[in-house]
């Protein structure tokens, strides 16, 4: 399975970045293998509109089933929506912590 | 003659001197058949002024994509065209979320796929037209909940006359619907106000018009005897002070209740009528 975390910095200490569309990166963790990924979401923070639209494609398109994020605004919302993601939103913390949390099934 | 009226921060007096200019022209000859038209999309308020009669109405639609998931192979070419994020496609996603498209049609060039894309029409506002008199009145209104202002001055300017005199009451601010109000006009008139505001937001507005290459002029609205800071800017940047309408609270009061500036200050019309007549000469020497 895999777990979408929104990070500040690429880095499993970082915290969790509160924004999803304009999130400065995506932690994409493989549950079952154990690895990481980070997205580098420069182009949702830079987004004239659409940052949300924009981030949520990404996050679909990494196959992901689990969200871990702050807040999912609206239209980034719908786009999730499109792909059957479980989205957990008021999340706080670092990354690696978040992650854990989803293993133990804890959220 | 297309005058546009800006002015950077908003509340300085573009519609009150648009108004009383509209009104002080539309009996002089020199001018011809004079138009006043609200470019202010968002928040036309010329209207309140000139009570016009309005006789024609017509919506202005924007083009906008649909997906036909018949045909749709999810490529995601059209999405990431877009670079307002207004379409969403992963493998079984295909959105379209049309606040966000700006109806340039890329879409339906890069979409590899015959009839993956459908054109469909969507209104975001009305043109309206009429008159107040002998004055010539017209404005764009945006729909409520729309976002996406200049489409809609873009087409309002495409209705525009070719002989006469035409005034844009533009929008406020120096953003892409006062650019497309500026635009192929012949000069910019920039209402402002001698306060640390006015100034700041005058300044950029003059940028937009150097880069855009219309010929400016500044009105001071509001004036007294603190002029000193915005003489000084202007003299700097080489912008000519054209006008100068005194701080009056009366002018104020009567705004309130629907009246104009003219109507309090009807010795204002000769010195808007030269106003006019130096502004003909300055487009003159502007032209190549």
């Amino acid at each position: 399975m895999k777990v979408a975390v929104t990070a500040l910095e690429p880095s499993l200490d970082s915290d969790i970045d509160p924004r999803f569309g304009r999130a400065r990166w995506i932690a994409i963790f493989d549950l079952d293998d154990d690895s990481v990924e980070f997205l580098d979401n420069a182009a949702g923070v830079d987004a004239a509109s659409g940052a949300g639209v924009q981030t949520g494609t990404m996050v679909l398109n990494a196959g992901v089933e689990v969200l871990v994020t702050g807040h999912v605004g609206p239209k980034a919302g719908q786009v999730v929506a499109g792909g059957k993601i479980r989205i957990v939103e008021d999340s706080t913390g670092t990354v690696g912590e978040a992650v854990e949390r989803v293993r133990k099934g804890d959220f | 003659m297309i005058v546009a009226l800006g002015s950077g921060k908003g509340g300085t007096g573009k519609t009150t001197v648009s108004c009383a200019l509209a009104e002080s022209l539309k009996d002089d000859p020199l001018a011809g058949p004079v138009l006043l038209a609200d470019c202010d999309v968002e928040e036309p308020n010329a209207h309140l002024f000139l009570r016009p009669v309005i006789t024609d109405r017509r919506p202005v639609n924007m083009l906008i994509p649909a997906f036909d998931e018949n045909h749709c192979d999810y490529c995601g070419e059209c999405a990431r065209f877009c670079r307002f994020n207004a379409l969403a496609v992963s493998p079984g996603v295909a959105m379209v979320f049309p606040e966000l498209c700006h109806s340039c049609g890329g879409c339906f060039l890069v979409c590899p796929v015959p009839g993956a894309l459908k054109k469909l029409s969507r209104e975001i506002g009305v043109i309206e037209k009429g008159h107040s008199g002998s004055l010539g009145f017209t404005r764009g209104l945006l729909r409520v909940g729309e976002t996406l202002a200049t489409p809609l001055v873009g087409e309002l300017r495409k209705t525009l006359p070719d002989s006469g005199t035409v005034i844009l009451d533009a929008p406020p601010g120096t953003s892409c619907s006062f650019v497309e109000t500026v635009q192929g006009s012949d000069f910019c008139l920039l209402v402002t106000e001698p306060t640390p505001f006015g100034i700041h937001d005058l300044e950029r507005a003059i940028e937009v018009t150097e880069l855009l290459n219309v010929p400016r002029g500044v009105l001071i609205n509001r004036s007294g005897n603190e002029d000193g800071e915005l003489e000084k800017v202007l003299a700097r940047r080489g912008v000519e002070i054209l006008m100068r309408i005194s701080h009056d609270r009366a002018v104020a009061e009567a705004a309130t209740e629907g009246r104009t500036l003219l109507d309090v200050h009807p010795d204002l019309v000769p010195r808007f009528q030269s106003l006019y007549r130096t502004i003909s000469q300055r487009v003159m020497e502007a032209k190549p």
